[in-house]
């Protein structure tokens, strides 16, 4: 019991949001996302605390999974601390929202909250049963959560968007689950994997050698799920219109915790189906084709991503492509099927955290000044709101991948991981999108600082600024100072004890 | 091997042909009535009034949701009373298999969850049939094509209002840009 602690406090804590709304009619949601902010201070704090006696046991998993389903690692934690981090800034972008009411707003924690204990029951799982279901809370707290301002015409249509096409991918998802549980007798993913077929369950290895189209179909199906998620192509198509039309610090929500978390689950399943210890030898050998499934994917997805960013008036929607152009880096990460290039594709996630967060947070800013997200209302803001505006740039510098960032380390790390095992193409394809990728981004530090500075004066939102200066701090200092993410990863991936796959 | 699908295939063919051969069968056997009172509605000797496309109360739904969400409850709880009278005090129990006590806690705790969501819907005024606030006085269509007022506008302060109707202009040009 005292080992899913983060996950009953968290449970808790989001009953005690509800009522406390419902006790004071949601009259003033504000305090709601005080309470909730503190709430997640008290599961943070959990969770660093069986960070630290994992590695003071010198383990990056403990033995035995709670109630055989739930396993306490490393890699588990990383993410449900990336969640927690995550979650706290959405809720600070929403007390911070200026076009977001002050009272009865109460469930916006609530669902916020919801989506989080989807989150951590889907990252620390092997189990495809209880991952599912994490994967669907997670999904019905976004649909709520997209279509938070429901008189508004583009926010419904988010949600109705973002319902028909989550529904279909779960669906497909779930077929593919049933025919691997179908074909192996478990829905494990471990014993899936090391089965030998001699004994039940049977695991994948035999049905390679009888069924080998079943499996593949499987696979793909449950790809298909996991596509969805992280928005990669061809389960791209909500990603524009949903980030669009849901509120802003949805949109933020929906682009770095829920597109980590799904990278989370898919580094999980890659990992533990094909490359964990003791793993049949013609299993792991099958890993190489799927690797290269996914340099497809990637290569594809960064590049739509990317060039249909360039195109966009409106930043929230570029930055809804950029965040596609995203996903196809990390994905390069899994698709080396090595740990290290899974370390890089933690790393990356770690630096998508920084840069975006700070992006979205910098065009909540300017919606509360301009009530616009086009790119020309910024013209010549940068003046006016110089320390925003400098954070935002070093963000842009940071989702480019130059120098001195979080995020050149991140790149750097992810090509040097694809070339290592071969896919030279792919690092070329990505450095082409790169920079492509420098034209749009730059739009905006163009019309900040290269303009007429503006008429307009800017009201100062000192939390939201002291915020977006810290990312921005951060954002650097990890570009220069890269070893302690660089470990956190690393030991992240440890704990899914991967080999380095038969090449 | 793929012949081990064959017995699903003859199936599914036997069971298609069926369908369709019961019909034609039927439909040269049946008698061949022209009066008008066959086809008149019997089951529950209701005249029809007007048609069935009119536009049903949304409230339906809320309700029918509330509905599910309860009657999934009672699906949960059945096997969990089976297997729980099982652990606490048949043979499971005395062979130490139970997870008795903390499965019951565990139900509890899931029937106070779902009973929170009832509260939830309670004081948010769904359960109410007749809704709490009043309608708005009539307006032209042309002007009631902005903000359409929800719950929350009606309460709300009128600034929110103003926002909001901001807010939709400035969406439809950026669609058309987009």
């Amino acid at each position: 019991m005292g080992r899913i602690a983060p996950e009953i406090v968290l449970t808790l804590l989001s009953m005690v949001v509800l009522t406390w709304d419902l006790v004071t009619k949601g009259r003033d949601s504000r305090q709601v996302g005080y309470l909730s902010l503190a709430g997640l201070a008290i599961v943070g704090y959990l969770l660093i605390d069986q960070w630290n006696g994992l590695r003071n046991a010198g383990i990056s998993a403990e033995p035995t999974p709670v109630f055989a389903m739930m396993t306490i690692d490393t890699f588990g934690i990383f993410f449900k601390l990336f969640t927690v981090g995550s979650l706290a800034a959405v809720m600070l972008f929403v007390l911070s929202d200026k076009r977001e009411r002050k009272h009865g707003v109460g469930e916006y924690y609530f669902l916020l909250l919801g989506a989080g204990i989807g989150i951590f029951f889907m990252v620390s799982t092997s189990n495809l049963l209880l991952l599912m279901l994490g994967l669907e809370l997670l999904s019905l707290a976004s649909y709520s959560l997209s279509g938070f301002h429901k008189s508004e015409k583009r926010s419904a249509e988010a949600s109705l968007k973002y319902v028909i096409f989550g529904g279909l991918s779960a669906g497909i998802m779930l077929y593919g689950i049933s025919l691997l549980y179908g074909l192996t007798g478990t829905i494990d993913l471990i014993e899936m994997g090391t089965g030998d077929g001699t004994s039940w369950p049977v695991g994948l290895a035999a049905q390679f050698a009888y069924n080998p189209a079943p499996v593949a179909i499987a696979i793909v199906l449950i790809f298909a799920g996991f596509a969805y998620k992280v928005s990669v192509v061809p389960f791209h198509f909500w990603t524009p219109d949903v980030y669009e039309g849901a509120p802003t610090p949805v949109t933020t929500f929906l682009a770095v915790a829920s597109k980590a978390a799904g990278f989370a689950v898919l580094l999980r399943f890659v990992g533990l189906l094909f490359m964990a210890e003791g793993v049949d030898a013609t299993v792991a050998a099958y890993g190489d084709r799927i690797g290269m499934l996914l340099a497809i994917m990637a290569a594809i997805t960064m590049t739509l991503g990317n060039l249909s960013a360039l195109r966009q008036a409106s930043m929230k929607r570029m930055l809804a492509y950029s965040s596609i152009a995203h996903a196809g880096y990390v994905l390069m990460g899994l698709a080396v099927m090595t740990p290290e290039g899974f370390s890089a594709a933690m790393y990356y996630l770690g630096a998508y955290y920084l840069m975006n967060l700070g992006a979205f947070g910098f065009l909540l800013y300017f919606e509360g000044v301009t009530g616009s997200e086009e790119i020309d209302s910024l013209k010549g803001m940068g003046w006016k709101a110089p320390l925003v505006s400098i954070a935002m740039v070093a963000f842009l510098v940071s989702l480019t991948g130059l120098p001195p960032t979080v995020g050149f380390v991140g790149k750097y790390l992810l090509f040097v991981q694809g070339i290592e095992a071969g896919y030279g193409w792919l690092v070329i394809i990505a450095a082409l999108n790169s920079v492509v990728s420098l034209f749009y981004y730059f739009r905006i530090a163009k019309a900040l600082f290269l303009s007429e500075p503006a008429e307009r004066s800017v009201a100062p939102q000192p939390i939201l600024t002291g915020f977006l200066a810290i990312l921005a701090v951060g954002t650097i200092l990890f570009g220069i100072y890269t070893a302690p993410l660089q470990s956190w990863a690393d030991s992240g991936t440890a704990s899914l004890e991967l080999v380095n796959s038969a090449k | 091997m793929y012949f081990d699908y064959l017995t699903v295939l003859i199936f599914a063919s036997v069971g298609l042909v069926f369908v369709f051969a019961n019909l034609i069968i039927a439909s040269v056997l049946r008698p061949k009535r022209t009066v008008t009172e066959g086809l008149e509605i019997y089951e529950c000797g209701e005249e029809t009034i007007g048609e069935a496309w009119v536009r049903f109360d949304i409230r339906y739904y809320t309700v029918a949701l509330v509905y599910v969400i309860f009657a999934v409850e009672i699906a949960f709880l059945f096997p969990w009373a089976i297997v729980l009278r099982e652990s606490l005090l048949g043979e499971g129990a005395a062979a130490g298999l139970g997870i008795g006590v903390f499965a019951l806690v565990e139900g509890f705790v899931f029937i106070a969850i779902l009973f929170l969501g009832l509260a939830y819907v309670w004081v948010k005024g769904d359960l109410d049939w007749v809704l709490t606030y009043s309608a708005p006085a009539y307006q032209p269509p042309t002007s009631r094509m902005r903000a359409i007022p929800t719950v929350d506008t009606l309460e709300g302060d009128s600034e929110d209002d103003s926002e909001d109707a901001a807010e939709d202009t400035s969406t439809d040009e950026s669609e058309d840009a987009a």
